[in-house]
């Protein structure tokens, strides 16, 4: 419904697009590209790269709050806060353009065949619209327009052309996790990541640096503020930043109107638009839909009721392992070095369905390794302040420090309708909008496969002659891949958007990000993320002429 | 003068109670100064207020070690945050990097045949030698 008291300014447009991380921006390129009139709201800001730490002697301690991925600790004014109390995991996301990739480690994976039929091999989930193989052309077209670096003929994945860019040198920590994987006959193969090792585009070649996950300081990790917006913008495209969408607008006929929101001044606008598109990941867009539709309780495009539901977050283990050896461990980049997809596929003789990905990063700077700060990644079962400082302090650092590799485990989480996003009661925004409240546990099923995945991730890195291995799980902090919360299908009773991101309830009322994974598959989710928004802002185009509008 | 000036003596002995000389390394106090805090603190005003409150609890000489024990069980915000800030402060020391022989997250720039190289010996060879690993994709039934 259209709100009363707001400014009304700006003509129509074609098409507005809340939020400019990934799919939001392959969207705008390529409405604009194809001649719409598209503008993008984005709440956060483009990005300062002379502010990324990486490069200054206080990264550690800076990264810790102003580039911290949880956005309760960074309380910026551009974030909204998160009410994870009820929640086991709490997600993680940043506000700007180029969205939460900026602090991504730019690890970039397909899908495999097997995630897109989890009902049909496995019986678990939901299949989706679409297969591995449609998916391919528009993944190997989004791999051109990022940069993504890789090495092709991974057996775990079936034959596909060469990637964009040669594969990133896996270092001496990547050697190392790839003995003991060796050791075991288990698979592993050199990583792929949005990260350039020759200049690409607007995108600098990696220098090692090591701190991508707090902003790539030398320009050289792909996000969509290099990738895609100088291209987006010199076709037309409008992007305002500091823009908080409120709400989106409907008429009463049920077709959206535009959206409602607050600019960097705190004053409501409104901008009208023929098609709204939402890329607001997984918490942010369900939000947005459940403040939107006026007195309707349920919000908007969710006669399904599943807006906000099916949250999935790929809980998340990590297992830390000393070398007598160095390593070079502090040395970037921190994508991946390698990759294991040995326990991804289904074999229910493990007690569990589904299965994980592994992923092998350097393991940091002396205050990372030392344990004593941060989320504690690196303290031993027993914990007490005795281990951690003192003589133990040096012995720990030393151990550590340019010797370790980690791996992170990544569990495929199944779609669950009390795991879900909902408004909160009482927390709001900076500008008094109701925050988001996650609610979140993990199942047996993915309690199993982590804790079955850690014991053989113990046995791989003892292979490789590991002196210390230090276990994390379960971790808070690792809500990277917010996922399923306004799911596609094709049956409108039990699904939220169409196969094409379109509302069932409302035909002009697009979602173009995470939130409509139907599964999570265990992978890093940006690269699909970003190829089903080309593929459905695509057909948008295509289907022009019978696209409804107000 | 401020909180930091006035218990430096205080904040260093706890300081090096938790960084001490040992394993090569240099105890706390001989390679941080108050100045250096200073700028820590500057870089996270976020966690000064509880840092001022771990350096001004009342102290005796003799008791470092138990005092530490009470913050931890009274006020663990404020152990968290004196954690903190001694040990970046520590480890952005020049002389302690030096130690350690950390160079800092530093440049290094990929050179053309350093991924092939990383591929020496073959060590791919028994991955793919085993095969294909993945489940295709079903085909419908009909």
């Amino acid at each position: 419904m259209q709100s009363p008291n707001v400014m009304r300014s700006g003509a129509e447009i074609d098409v507005v697009i809340v939020g400019a991380g990934p799919s939001g921006s392959v969207a705008a390129l390529a409405l604009a590209q194809a001649g719409f009139s598209v503008t993008v709201l984005e709440q956060g800001r483009w990005p300062d790269y002379a502010a990324y730490p990486g490069s200054r002697p206080e990264w550690e301690l800076v990264g810790q709050k102003k580039f911290h991925p949880n956005p309760n600790v960074r309380a910026s004014k551009v974030d909204y806060p998160v009410d994870a109390s009820d929640s086991a995991i709490n997600p993680l996301m940043f506000a700007g353009v180029g969205g939460s990739a900026t602090l991504y480690g730019g690890l970039w994976m397909h899908l495999l065949p097997s995630d897109y039929r989890t009902k049909t091999l496995d019986g678990v989930g939901d299949d989706w619209p679409m297969t591995y193989e449609d998916m391919l052309p528009y993944q190997l077209r989004i791999e051109r327009e990022v940069g993504v670096s890789g090495l092709a003929g991974d057996p775990a994945y079936p034959d596909r052309p060469d990637y964009p860019l040669a594969a990133l040198p896996i270092g001496e920590i990547g050697r190392r996790g790839a003995l003991g994987m060796n050791r075991m006959g288990w698979h592993w193969w050199p990583g792929s990541n949005a990260i350039p090792p020759t200049r690409h585009g607007d995108i600098n070649a990696c220098v090692r640096r090591g701190t991508c996950v707090t902003g790539c300081p030398d320009g050289a990790k792909s996000t969509t503020d290099r990738s895609h917006w100088p291209r987006a913008l010199a076709a037309g495209a409008k992007l305002i930043t500091e823009a908080r969408v409120r709400e989106i607008e409907t008429n009463a006929a049920g077709l959206a109107t535009g959206v409602v929101y607050l600019d960097h001044n705190g004053q409501e606008q409104i901008q009208r638009a023929r098609v709204v598109i939402v890329c607001a990941n997984g918490v942010g867009t369900p939000r947005l839909l459940l403040l939107s539709g006026g007195k309707r309780r349920e919000g908007l495009a969710n006669s399904s009721g599943l807006v906000g539901k099916r949250l999935m977050m790929h809980p998340f283990a990590s297992v830390l392992a000393s070398f007598t050896d160095p390593l070079d461990s502090w040395q970037g980049p921190f994508g991946q070095r390698i990759y294991s997809l040995e326990f991804a596929e289904t074999d229910t003789s493990r007690g569990f369905v589904r299965g994980t990905k592994w992923n092998c990063l350097p393991s940091g700077g002396p205050t990372t390794v030392s344990g004593v700060v941060g989320s504690k990644l690196f303290v031993n079962a027993t914990g007490g302040m005795g281990e951690l400082w003192g003589e133990n302090l040096h012995r720990n650092v030393k151990r550590r420090l340019g010797h370790s590799l980690v791996w992170g485990i990544v569990c495929e989480d199944l779609p669950e309708e009390k795991n879900q996003v909902v408004l909160s009661g009482d927390l709001t925004d900076s500008d008094g909008i109701p925050a988001p409240k996650i609610i979140y546990e993990l199942s047996e099923n993915s309690e199993r496969m982590l804790k079955f995945n850690i014991d053989r991730c113990v046995e791989s890195v003892e292979a490789a002659g590991a002196i210390e291995h230090l276990t994390a799980f379960p971790i808070r902090e690792s809500g990277w891949h917010l996922l399923g919360t306004c799911v596609m299908g094709n049956d409108p009773s039990t699904s939220v958007v169409d196969q094409w991101g379109r509302s069932h309830d409302v035909p002009n009322l697009y979602i173009m990000d995470g939130s409509v994974f139907p599964t999570s598959s265990s992978v890093n989710p940006t690269g699909t993320v970003m190829a089903l928004a080309l593929r459905n802002t695509e057909r948008l185009i295509e289907r022009r002429r019978e696209q409804e509008a107000a | 003068m401020t909180a930091l000036t006035r218990n430096a003596d205080h904040l260093l002995a706890l300081a090096d109670l938790l960084i001490p000389a040992c394993e090569g390394m240099p105890a706390f106090s001989a390679v941080v100064g108050v100045d250096d805090i200073a700028l820590c603190l500057e870089l996270r005003p976020d966690v000064a207020a509880d840092f001022e409150r771990a350096i001004d609890r009342p102290w005796q000489e003799e008791a470092v070690s138990s005092a530490l024990q009470a913050l931890a069980i009274e006020d663990a915000p404020a152990l968290a945050a004196f954690g903190l800030i001694i040990v970046s402060a520590y480890y952005m020391a020049p002389r302690v990097r030096e130690s350690l022989g950390y160079p800092g997250q530093v440049a290094v720039p990929i050179r053309r045949g350093d991924a092939v190289h990383d591929l020496r010996d073959d060590i791919l060879a028994q991955v793919v030698a085993r095969g294909r690993r993945y489940v295709p994709t079903p085909q419908p039934s009909h």
